[in-house]
């Protein structure tokens, strides 16, 4: 047939002819046409899709949509990130791409991003400028609520979808009903039919998903209230255990192969917080740990290093219990111990009825001091724990005076460590 | 949910996954002893064994015409 001869039909927008294309036909009523539903552009997405779909909704750019979601998450703290995943479990997903929203790649998001990090550089500037004190944009990410109710709500939020899904999966298994049919006549093809319908279609997974997010959730917020004290470990255990139900019930009845990365990067995490915990003890063990990797006992205040400590890696005692008042005194004034380690534990045992004054910082990991200090303290991502505080999550701190030496008998420790864990002790 | 045949992909790595779950949640006191590297060794060898299987299986099977689109015939 020839094809300038085909009748137009339709919109024109998906027919018409090379040669005399057709004008859009006029919108009903004379007026501009409808806006489209809010629906989760997953055709045009890097991750969910919600800033395409806003963006297609809207008739708007989407790298603008993009980067203002990142702007405007700032002020929300966590809340912002918690936002996106409730409208990405919430708002429908429409799998068609659309020219009008071009995917932007990376730049798009490394321009966003680099517009976020610089919002919050000059957030904190300001807040320093201007007496906010040590006031920080992410700081709720460090709270103990926020996030586990977070995760709780986006739990529900699965289970929920999971359970309006049942509807459309009743509905497509009218072919998998069909190839049931003809799994009962015997055929091969109906079985392998009705199996990929349910691999697609199985709420196990989401279902399964749901409740970890809302065991995590709700245990962490339990152990943030103080209600229980599991502990990150077993926390992230009993999600971990949840997926493997899922994953389980999955192998005989629906589908949720989909659970095996997460479950896996749970286990990795399960696994490498009890091999923390495990060295966690080690460290905190007797003085001389058998098999750390450098023990270091200055016998007077000269054998110091006038420079300090440095080490590139590995688990470090560093024994300064024969630096007792006596000696430190001797020494005429407060002495200066410091010490860096690049990777690994550095534990400090300092000797007991000495004045301490402790600044200490660790990139990633754990900060740990058990006695009374003058004490600064800060923590990238991981654990700060002192006197009269624990926290989990970025940015920790604890400002203290750590210029005000009590007289002779005190050590000044300056202790560093960039990625794994500081312990101090009174031996 | 519907029954199908058993996935031993998703019953191996279940079943993995479940034991270290397990290990988390136990007294660390109990498991002490267990070493955890070879907690993580053996459950990649089990997981990557029965990813195996299972794609040995599908290669074993004929692909039925019939599963081809309607319109492609």
């Amino acid at each position: 047939m020839d094809p300038q001869r085909i009748p137009v039909i339709g919109t024109g927008a998906e027919s018409g002819t090379a040669t005399a294309p057709p004008p859009p036909p006029p919108p009903p009523g004379g007026t501009t046409p409808p806006r489209p539903p809010l629906r989760r552009a997953t055709g045009d997405a890097i991750l969910g899709g919600v800033a395409a779909g806003i963006a297609r909704t809207l008739d708007l750019d989407v790298a603008l949509v993009r980067v203002a979601m990142v702007v405007l998450a700032l002020p929300l703290d966590g809340l912002g990130v918690i936002a996106y995943l409730a409208a990405w479990a919430l708002i429908p997903a429409d799998e068609t791409p659309t020219d009008a929203a071009p995917r932007r790649g990376a730049g798009v998001w490394i321009g966003a991003g680099l517009v976020g990090l610089g919002a919050l550089m000059v957030l904190e500037r300001l807040g320093d400028a201007w007496g906010w004190g040590a006031w920080r944009p992410w700081r709720w990410f460090a709270a103990d609520l926020v996030l586990p109710l977070g995760l709780v709500v986006v739990g529900a939020l699965l289970w929920w979808r999971a359970g309006e899904t049942a509807a459309p999966l009743t509905g497509r298994s009218e072919g998998s009903a069909g190839a049931a049919g003809g799994t009962d006549g015997g055929t091969a093809a109906a079985t392998r039919t009705r199996t990929r319908a349910e691999l697609e279609d199985s709420r196990l997974g989401p279902l399964s998903t749901g409740l970890a997010l809302m065991v995590l959730g709700g245990l962490w917020t339990t152990d943030g209230l103080d209600v229980t004290s599991l502990g990150a470990t077993r926390i992230a255990a009993a999600g971990l255990l949840v997926l493997a139900l899922g994953l389980l019930v999955g192998a005989v009845a629906g589908r949720a192969r989909g659970l095996i990365l997460p479950g896996a990067v749970l286990a990795l995490v399960v696994l490498g917080m009890l091999g923390a915990e495990r060295a966690d003890g080690a460290a905190l063990g007797t003085p001389a740990v058998p098999g750390v990797s450098t023990l270091e006992r200055p016998a007077t205040v000269a054998d110091v290093p006038a420079g300090g400590y440095e080490w590139a890696a590995g688990d470090v005692v560093l024994d300064l219990r024969r630096l007792d008042a006596a000696s430190l005194v001797a020494a005429g004034g407060p002495v200066p111990v410091r010490a860096e380690l690049g990777v690994g534990t550095l534990e400090v045992i300092v000797p007991r009825g000495v004045g301490l004054d402790v600044a200490a910082s660790v990139g990633i990991g754990t900060l740990r001091v058990d006695p009374d200090a003058d004490l600064e303290a800060e923590v990238g991502v991981g654990r700060l724990d002192v006197p009269g505080s624990a926290q989990r999550g970025l940015g920790l701190r604890r400002d203290g005076d750590t210029s005000a030496a009590d007289g002779g008998a005190t050590l000044l420790l300056r202790l560093e460590v960039g990625v794994g864990r500081i312990v101090v002790t009174e031996g | 949910m519907r029954r199908h045949p058993l996935d031993p992909v998703a019953l191996a790595a279940g079943l993995v996954l479940a034991a270290i779950a397990a290990l988390g949640l136990l007294d660390p006191a109990r498991t002490r002893d267990v070493d955890l590297a070879l907690v993580a060794s053996g459950a990649i060898v089990l997981v990557g064994a029965a990813v195996l299987l299972g794609a040995l299986a599908r290669r074993g099977r004929v692909t039925p015409r019939s599963d081809r689109p309607a319109g492609s015939a």
